[in-house]
């Protein structure tokens, strides 16, 4: 399952902020908007302003297509100082991972972009190389 | 009723742009996106970032705070040739209006209006216009 790299909480969702259109008219005398918005899922998706996590609302340094890959554990977020590096490799929660980015979330934090190795073999030499 | 500056047409509703939270997780090995934003619209309703016509789809100048008497008819807008002015006063369609502002969109001078409520002054000012011929 996915981990926020910020409050440390498993989670099985993320909060996307996106722009969206209301329709908006006057009921019982009163201005209402819609709580259903006109977009369809796609438009929602492609309007993402940024993804948080909902445990701890931190803005996690995704767009709405890694947040897809986050959650399906494809993808790893991890803070540098609790990783070990060496070049594009590190050691994070006894797991070993290629950096495949090194994103700023929108508070300025720095966030590791980790992708698991899939293959056995290296993964262990990789490991035992970091450790 | 309402009506848009741009398409002439009457509304009965507009659309507006805001920036909401949804819920998206996975289902069936995709993300989907929530049908709902998480908590009220309501109170954000008012950090609207564009008010859109439903018809054209045309920008309209206007605040969220002045939408209900927009929709009410109490609130027109109309471009600025179409109006007879003068001074704070406007006569467009047959009505008097003060003017509230001037705001352009896209190089359009729109005219806010506010409706006289007041018969006599609205028919004072109305006749003024009209017989002038002021601009």
């Amino acid at each position: 399952m996915a981990r926020c790299p910020f409050c440390g909480e498993e989670i099985d969702e993320v909060y996307i902020y996106t722009i969206a259109v209301f329709a908006a008219k006057i009921k019982d005398n009163k201005l209402i908007p819609e709580r259903t918005p006109l977009d369809t899922p796609e438009e929602l998706a492609a309007q993402t302003k940024f993804v948080m996590c909902p445990e701890c609302t931190s803005a996690l340094p995704l767009d709405f297509y890694e947040a897809e890959a986050f959650l399906k554990g494809e993808l790893v977020l991890a803070l540098p100082d609790e990783c070990t590096r060496k070049g594009d490799f590190v050691a994070y929660r006894d797991e070993v991972y290629r950096v495949i980015g090194e994103e700023e979330n929108v508070s300025g934090e720095t966030v590791l972009l980790l992708k698991k190795l899939s293959d056995e073999t290296i993964a262990a030499i990789v490991k035992a190389s970091l450790t | 009723m309402a009506r848009c500056p741009f398409c002439d047409e009457e509304i009965d509703k507009v659309y507006i742009d805001m920036t909401v939270a949804f819920e998206a997780k996975i289902e069936n090995g995709e993300l989907v996106v929530g049908k709902e934003p998480i908590g009220d619209v309501e109170p954000l309703a008012g950090l609207a970032e564009y008010i859109y016509c439903p018809r054209c789809l045309n920008t309209l100048p206007l605040y969220y705070f002045e939408l209900e008497d927009f929709l009410r008819g109490e609130i027109a807008l109309a471009p600025s040739e179409e109006c007879v002015r003068k001074g704070k006063f406007a006569v467009h369609r047959d009505e008097a209006y003060r003017i509230v502002s001037k705001r352009e969109i896209d190089m359009d001078e729109i005219l806010v209006l506010r409706k006289l409520k007041d018969e006599t002054i609205a028919a004072i000012v109305k006749a003024s216009l009209t017989t002038t011929g002021a601009n």
